[in-house]
């Protein structure tokens, strides 16, 4: 019997992560197909980046993970804004590879994001999607059961009650998620 | 167009003939990706010009999304 090996997903907080990777987290960050769908549109600089990165230490309201498999980035989750009463957040994020040979894997990757929404109970995400970014609407509603709430000229604004502890439990959600687990070998270095 | 013309359009998009039928939960089926859905709703709104994206996201299954174009 040929035992098929589990694809490795890792998700690394960035105030883990030397200044090497740092940098080319940046080189995606500012690509121009990532960085159209940012709130802020703007290039970031080098310094700048390393130094919110290292400010991250001392942050309690925002987390930012890289997740990479063996051989590549495979992108940044980040929850911004926490409000650790009302465990509010802002979600985001952004796909560095598309591995054609693993289809939808970022909806793994953010299906696999719910542990770490668990650990900080995270559970109530306040998402913002540009307008003109339909491909990101289409994803958060239709793969991931986000309900747009409101829009302005700007954004499109999603909403998703899955984590809130009055609509499902814990162990219950971790039931829904074990499927992750015989797929991949997820690590969390958080 | 017919239901099955667009069925198989939708097909094509999710680059697989065989596992997408009017009962596929979109939700539930790798290959119909935010990628496959885009070009899908790309696609149907050059056969159904008066149709928004608003339209798209309700939808949970292929069946729903044929609907939505042939309102």
């Amino acid at each position: 019997m040929v035992l098929k090996e589990k694809k490795l997903i890792e998700f690394i907080n960035f105030t883990k992560l030397d200044s090497n990777v740092l940098k080319e987290i940046l080189v995606h960050r500012n690509s121009d197909r990532i960085r159209k769908n940012m709130v802020s549109t703007e290039l970031i600089s080098e310094e700048s980046h390393l130094n919110f990165c290292h400010n991250l230490k001392k942050d309690k309201n925002n987390l930012y993970f890289l997740v990479r498999d063996e051989q590549e980035l495979i992108g940044v989750v980040d929850f911004k804004n926490i409000d650790h009463i009302r465990h509010t957040y802002e979600p985001g994020g952004y796909c560095i590879s598309h591995n054609s040979d693993f289809p939808n894997l970022w909806g793994y990757v953010l299906s696999a994001s719910t542990f770490i929404c668990l650990k900080f109970k995270l559970y109530f995400p306040k998402i913002l999607v540009k307008k003109d970014n339909h491909q990101a609407l289409l994803f958060n509603t239709m793969k991931m059961g986000c309900i747009l709430t409101d829009e302005d000229n700007e954004y499109y604004y999603l909403s998703n009650n899955y984590l809130d502890p009055k609509v499902n439990s814990e162990d219950k959600i971790l039931g829904d998620l074990s499927y992750l687990t015989n797929i991949f070998d997820l690590r969390f270095d958080l | 167009m017919s239901r099955e013309e667009i069925l198989n359009l939708i097909r094509q998009f999710a680059n697989n003939e065989e596992c997408i039928n009017e009962n596929t939960v979109i939700a539930e089926n790798d290959l119909l990706d935010s990628m496959s859905l885009l070009n899908i709703f790309i696609a149907f709104k050059e056969i159904n010009k008066n149709l928004s994206i608003r339209d798209v996201i309700q939808c949970k299954t292929v069946s729903d999304l044929i609907d939505s174009v042939i309102k």
